[in-house]
């Protein structure tokens, strides 16, 4: 169907953007695939070194199993209590948010961050895309018109790792402003940025965080990096924003507690 | 005077366990809103065709697509509108015409062209799409000091000026007191577009009646009636030919349902049309777009200060900005506050200069504030620089100036008569509270360990109960006397006892959740001796078969001082005749009858009681009895109306004096902030406010409308604003744009009360809903003020606007970015998107040009390009072509048209388009310049773009990147195509690593 309709039909997993999309007749595709009703779908495991989230787990199915550590991995733990509401995260897929692409979106950072990858299925076969090759542009994938993504691979961290997350939004769901995860490994850091570019921004460098002058570096990066302004913001307060959340995150990973993000609910 | 920290416990006459009547059927999901009443036989539904652009010239419409869709029952167009109707009237004289759709021209964002009626609004949503409408765009002018530049885009032509008002006023001797003053002090201030957004949007059921030409409308409106009659003389009806019923429910108004008066009109004519009753619903998008907005306003604040902080007069030069059209009431959001512009001070002199302007927005009204928070952002604002100026705090100056207690009542300068208030005492209270020590305490720390906290104050008169006839004060004394006078303002209630002896109470107050129906009962029902569980209220609004006056409705916080009021002189008149009927029973006097209890008896002889209904019944049951008691004139029937109109609402005088309302309020608030230097945000640390309102009628739901008004001001402070871009292009078509504050957002105040009752209202009550509409934004700009050591505040202090005050302060280090050799630049923060580059094409400038010159060449590399044509001349190519564009889930398909002019081959070309769809209207303009560098092409180019209607309304956060997008795609369709012109087969290396370049240049791929 997807094949040969192309382009004029929709998926809909969780529908959180493609229904107000609808409502408001920017979307107008002429036929609906709900993916809801395919159990194999529902898959969410750990399996070698990652999780594995199939298209239809809600975005809160996967926050709950994290709380109640069916699964473990500080990153998504971190991240999905800022991923709008919970009303919405009821709803919502974890798989249908990486497939949208929003810039400025959680779990599509995530997912580059940690260099994961999706299982794009179409009735041609199946391929798997590595996170870097997937996003494309704003709201833009490299997934083909017949194809969906069917299962999201996080890969876990290693032992050593630390973490740090911090975001900034307007209002209590709203989307980053700017939102900055970084992972201190034993001998590099990961910066991953979301909401100042086209596409989540990931970038590694061959520091340890705690030899990082902080400051310096942050600075750099923000100086660095392309960065957009649009009516919610200007690339100067994005820049600020790198820079003073980037710290926020940096001394969450070098602190002694690990995690220490906002009980966002 | 007393005062008393809230909650109180509710009135001694209801008990304690009293909720509101309204919660019980609201909170079970059966509210009675109106697209919950049932359809009417044949019900239709529309959908409103809206101006994609801000400014424009409407060449053709064409609804025969749409008329031909199945199910689509009629198209309402201009014509019908101008057969069937006359402009809307408003209070100023001028040239311009206005009808419920843009006849000839659009002027703002959302204007209705046509009105699609079909089986369901799916359907006429779908023939919406289908009417095709051609518009050929004006420049947009979106700001209201330069709408009065010369040579500035004129809205109306026939007006000859975007200035429609321009009035001056002066009262006592202004020039003596500027100069003698020991100061002058002059400052701009400019107050944003916003609203307050009600749950419920705007709804219309509507129905023409061809065998009288009358109709019979249904819809949220909630007044003022005064424009019932506006509505009427629209349609070319008396009153009467225009039935209007109000639902009992509606979800909320703040005041922007008073805009619902062109839907009224329109959905009334898409009925005529239809031949059927036609229901319209507005949805969210619309709501926000194009319903209504309160007026951003300009004004230059001069102040002549003696050395003390005392203000010696004041000089206002107000620019309100009323969008398109002067709808009415407007400009009444100007003159509702007039008579009281030198607020809470004794201030002898004042000067105001008043001009209404019209620019490609919106056109504004009522919206809960109205004018407040206009004129005290300047007035407040004015009082902290002078406090600063004179080394004194804010309550010092204050104290300086406030009105005092032995003056009431207080006539201002400018005619408002104050009629009580006790605001040193206010003062006092707020100096005294913990939380103000607090405050001060945390300022301390903070200054100490280098974090950005700031204490705001504001001082405000709430005025409520609005004089009707303070809108004639834009006229000139001599227009009034030829329009004759207009003043007063008509409150209703009627009280009725039935046969059984239960008692009803009929308001058109219009409600939209304030809970009329529990406060009314409560009043009525203490005037009996009855419980208030025991009387009915009933807020349905029949215009044909209730009480309702030109002043009727849900306006000016009305309801406490006048309409509540209104009900127990009512509901004390019939008391009056059942005291006539039982002391006659009981041979004593009327005065007497004690009601108590759900009883009534005689004072005099404890004996000697009945029932309440008993009594009452017998007016129904033994009519002979109570006429011979009382006479046929008053013995018979227990039903009675009341009108209520305070009498010192007079009409302005001839130095244009005016009483703009009956009862002022008073509201004194205080808050400490605290501005965060990482997110720039800010926080309200804690709030204190005090009212003073007169009798509170019922306290908690007093507190109710304080902590709504409350959170409102919050909005209107730190998060809404209503964004047009430069071209008059809007851009906060939805809840994730128009930043709505949630529960997460708002703290919670803390109230005092002050009770110092109205002399001149029924219930010594006063209104108190807009209070901190008008005081809070004011506070926490003043705070953020104080916080930054900065005078000028631009609302809403967001965290983009803070960020640039702490890099303009120093407070933080603006980072600078690195140049990075090939990037597109781009600059979209207000403007049009703007892009410039250059980039190397692996190919010649002739072979680029050979394919943009080519349409079937062309077709190739433009996106989606389902069809094309070419039209050429000297110089220059048009091409005409349908495109389907899609970016993520957006898919629109525009019939754009595309022009290659100034064509110099092979050097340069410009290259223009635009283009219309559904979903908006897309132009763009750009200079193309071809360099041969061997065997390849730098091109460089430069482009403007501009994308309007609904992608810009609902998506501005990513259409930056979108329209990178389609260049980028425009880009390597062009190559590929030049390619594989240039080298008969694709240059599949080749071409792969430039596009890996071009995407890098453009930002899309790392």
């Amino acid at each position: 169907m997807l094949r040969e309709k192309r382009g004029d039909v929709r998926i809909l997993s969780g529908g959180q953007t493609l229904l107000p999309s609808m409502g408001m007749r920017v979307s107008e595709p002429a036929s609906l695939i709900a993916l809801s009703g395919i159990k194999e779908l529902s898959l969410l495991r750990q399996a070698g070194k990652s999780i594995e989230v199939g298209a239809m787990v809600r975005q809160a199915v996967l926050e709950d199993a994290l709380k109640a550590r069916v699964v473990r991995h500080p990153v998504l733990e971190a991240i999905l209590p800022w991923v709008a509401h919970r009303p919405i995260r009821q709803r919502g897929t974890v798989c249908g948010s990486i497939a949208h692409a929003d810039p400025s979106a959680e779990l599509p950072l995530a997912l580059l961050a940690l260099q994961g990858s999706v299982t794009a299925a179409s009735a041609g076969g199946s391929r798997e895309i590595a996170a870097r090759d997937l996003f494309t542009g704003p709201v833009q994938t490299s997934l083909r018109d017949d194809e969906i993504i069917v299962t999201a691979r996080f890969p876990l961290l290693a032992p050593t790792d630390r973490i740090g997350f911090a975001e900034f939004g307007y209002r209590h769901g709203d989307f980053a402003v700017v939102s900055v995860l970084v992972i201190a490994r034993e001998t590099s850091t990961i910066f991953a940025f979301g909401g100042i570019d086209d596409t989540p921004v990931r970038i590694e460098i061959p520091t340890a965080l705690a030899d990082c002058d902080l400051q310096t570096q942050l600075t750099t990066l923000a100086a660095r990096q392309t960065v957009r302004t649009d009516p919610t913001a200007s690339a100067d307060f994005r820049r600020h924003l790198m820079t003073r959340l980037g710290r926020r995150a940096c001394l969450q990973a070098l602190g002694p507690a690990q995690i220490h993000h906002d009980a966002r609910q | 005077m007393k005062l008393s920290e809230t909650p109180q416990s509710l009135r001694p006459s209801s008990p304690p366990d009293l909720l509101r009547v309204e919660d019980g059927y609201l909170l079970a999901g059966k509210g009675q809103f109106i697209d919950d009443l049932p359809s009417p036989l044949g019900l239709l539904h529309a959908a409103v065709v809206r101006s994609p652009i801000a400014h424009g010239t409407i060449t053709s419409v064409d609804a025969r697509v749409a008329r031909a869709l199945k199910g689509v029952r009629a198209v309402l167009l201009a014509e019908d509108v101008l057969a069937w109707s006359q402009p809307f009237v408003v209070s100023v004289k001028s040239p311009l015409k206005q009808y419920c759709l843009a006849i000839d021209r659009v002027r703002y964002v959302g204007e209705p062209i046509a009105v699609v009626v079909a089986e369901s609004r799916a359907v006429a949503e779908d023939g919406a799409a289908l009417v095709e409408v051609q518009l050929e765009p004006h420049p947009a002018v979106v700001d209201s000091k330069k709408a009065l530049e010369e040579g500035a885009p004129l809205l109306h032509p026939e007006v000859g000026s975007n200035c429609i008002v321009d009035r001056s006023y002066i009262y006592g001797d202004v020039d003596g007191a500027f100069a003698g003053a020991d100061l002058v002090l002059e400052e701009d201030y400019s107050y944003p577009r916003n609203s307050c957004t009600p749950m419920e949007t705007g709804g219309v059921v509507a129905e023409f009646c061809a065998h009288d030409g009358s109709y019979d409308l249904r819809s949220n409106f909630m007044g003022p009636f005064s424009l019932h009659v506006v509505a009427a003389a629209a349609l070319k009806v008396p009153g009467n030919r225009l039935r209007h019923r109000s639902p009992r429910d509606s979800g909320g108004s703040f005041g922007v349902k008073q805009a619902m008066l062109p839907y009224l009109v329109m959905t009334a004519l898409a009925s005529r049309k239809a031949g059927a009753p036609v229901k319209f619903i507005e949805d969210r998008l619309e709501h926000l777009t194009a319903l209504t907005s309160a007026t951003a306003r300009s004004t230059r604040l001069k102040a002549a200060i003696r050395r003390d902080g005392k203000i010696l007069a004041l000089d206002f030069d107000q620019i309100e900005d009323c969008g398109a059209f002067l709808r009415a009431p407007e400009p009444a959001t100007l003159y509702r506050m007039h008579g009281c512009m030198t607020g809470a001070y004794a201030i002898e002199s004042l000067r105001i200069r008043n001009r209404v302007v019209m620019i490609n927005k919106t056109p504004t009204g009522l919206v809960r504030g109205f004018g407040g928070p206009q004129v005290y952002f300047a007035l407040e604002g004015m009082v902290r620089r002078i406090a600063d100026k004179v080394g004194k705090t804010v309550p010092e100056v204050m104290a300086v100036n406030f009105i005092q207690p032995a003056s009431f009542p207080y006539r201002a300068a400018a005619g408002a008569l104050y009629d009580s208030g006790d605001y040193p005492a206010a003062l006092t209270a707020l100096l005294a509270h913990p939380i103000y020590q607090r405050m001060l305490e945390t300022k301390r720390r903070c200054t100490e360990e280098g974090r950005l906290y700031g204490i705001g104050y504001a001082a405000i008169v709430e005025p409520s109960i609005s004089n009707m006839g303070y809108i004639t004060t834009v006229l000139t004394a001599d227009q009034r006397a030829k329009a004759g006078p207009k003043n007063g303002a008509l409150a209703t209630a009627t009280v009725s006892i039935d046969p059984s002896g239960a008692v009803t109470v009929i308001l058109a107050s219009t409600p939209a959740g304030q809970g009329h129906q529990t406060v009314t009962a409560e009043v009525v029902a203490r005037v009996f001796g009855l419980t208030a569980q025991a009387v009915v209220v009933n807020t349905e609004l029949d215009t044909q078969k209730d009480a309702w006056s030109a002043g009727s409705g849900n306006y000016s916080s009305r309801f406490a001082g006048a309409v509540a009021g209104c009900a127990q002189i009512a509901a004390i008149r019939l008391k009056a005749k059942l005291s006539v009927y039982a002391a006659e029973l009981w041979h004593c006097t009327p005065e007497e009858i004690i009601f108590e209890g759900g009883q009534v008896r005689s004072r005099q002889d404890p004996s000697q009681a009945m029932g309440f209904g008993r009594l009452a019944g017998t007016f129904h049951w033994s009519p002979a009895l109570t006429q011979q008691a009382l006479g046929t004139e008053q013995g018979l029937g227990l039903r009675e109306t009341a009108f209520f109109s305070p009498e010192t609402l007079s009409a302005p005088d001839a130095q244009d004096r005016v009483n703009t309302s009956a009862a002022y309020g008073f509201v004194l608030d205080v808050c400490g902030v605290e501005i965060d230097t990482d997110t720039c945000q800010v926080r309200v640390d804690s709030y204190l406010t005090i009212h003073d309102a007169g009798t509170l009628l019922n306290p908690s739901l007093a507190d109710g409308q304080i902590y709504g008004a409350f959170a409102q001001g919050i909005g209107a402070a730190l998060y809404e604003e209503f964004l047009y871009d430069v071209d008059g292009n809007f851009q906060s078509g939805t809840f994730a744009d128009y930043r709505l504050p949630t529960a997460m957002e708002v703290p919670r105040p803390t109230i005092v009360h002050q009770c110092t009752p109205s002399p001149f209202t029924p219930l010594g009550a006063k209104g108190l809903g807009e209070g901190n509409n008008m005081s809070t934004p004011i506070c926490v700009a003043n705070a953020v003020g104080d916080a930054l050591q900065r005078s000028a505040i631009t609302l809403p202090a967001s965290p983009p606007r803070v960020h640039r005050w702490l890099c303009e302060s120093g407070a933080i280090t603006q980072i600078t970015p690195e140049q990075n050799g090939e990037t597109i630049s781009s600059s979209a923060s207000e403007g049009p998107l703007k892009a410039s580059g250059s980039f190397v094409f692996p190919v010649s400038p002739e072979a680029l040009f050979a394919v943009l010159l080519d349409e079937n060449r062309i077709k190739r590399i433009i996106p989606g390009c389902e069809s094309i044509s070419a039209r050429r001349s000297e110089g220059a190519v048009h091409y005409d072509c349908t495109a389907v564009i899609r970016i993520g889930l957006v898919k629109a398909r525009f019939q754009a048209s595309i022009g290659l002019t100034e064509i110099i081959r092979p050097e340069s070309l410009r290259l223009s388009g635009s283009g219309q769809s559904s979903l908006g209207f897309a132009r763009g303009a750009g200079l193309v310049r071809l360099v041969a560098r061997g065997t390849e092409t730098e091109l460089h180019y430069e482009y403007q773009a501009s994308v309007s209607g609904k992608l810009a309304a609902i998506g501005s956060r990513l259409l930056e990147g979108a329209t990178r997008l389609v260049l980028a795609e425009l880009f390597r369709s062009l190559a590929r195509e030049a390619l594989g012109g240039e080298s008969g087969s694709k240059d599949v290396a080749l071409y792969f690593s430039w596009w890996q370049r071009l995407l890098h240049a453009l930002g899309l791929r790392r």
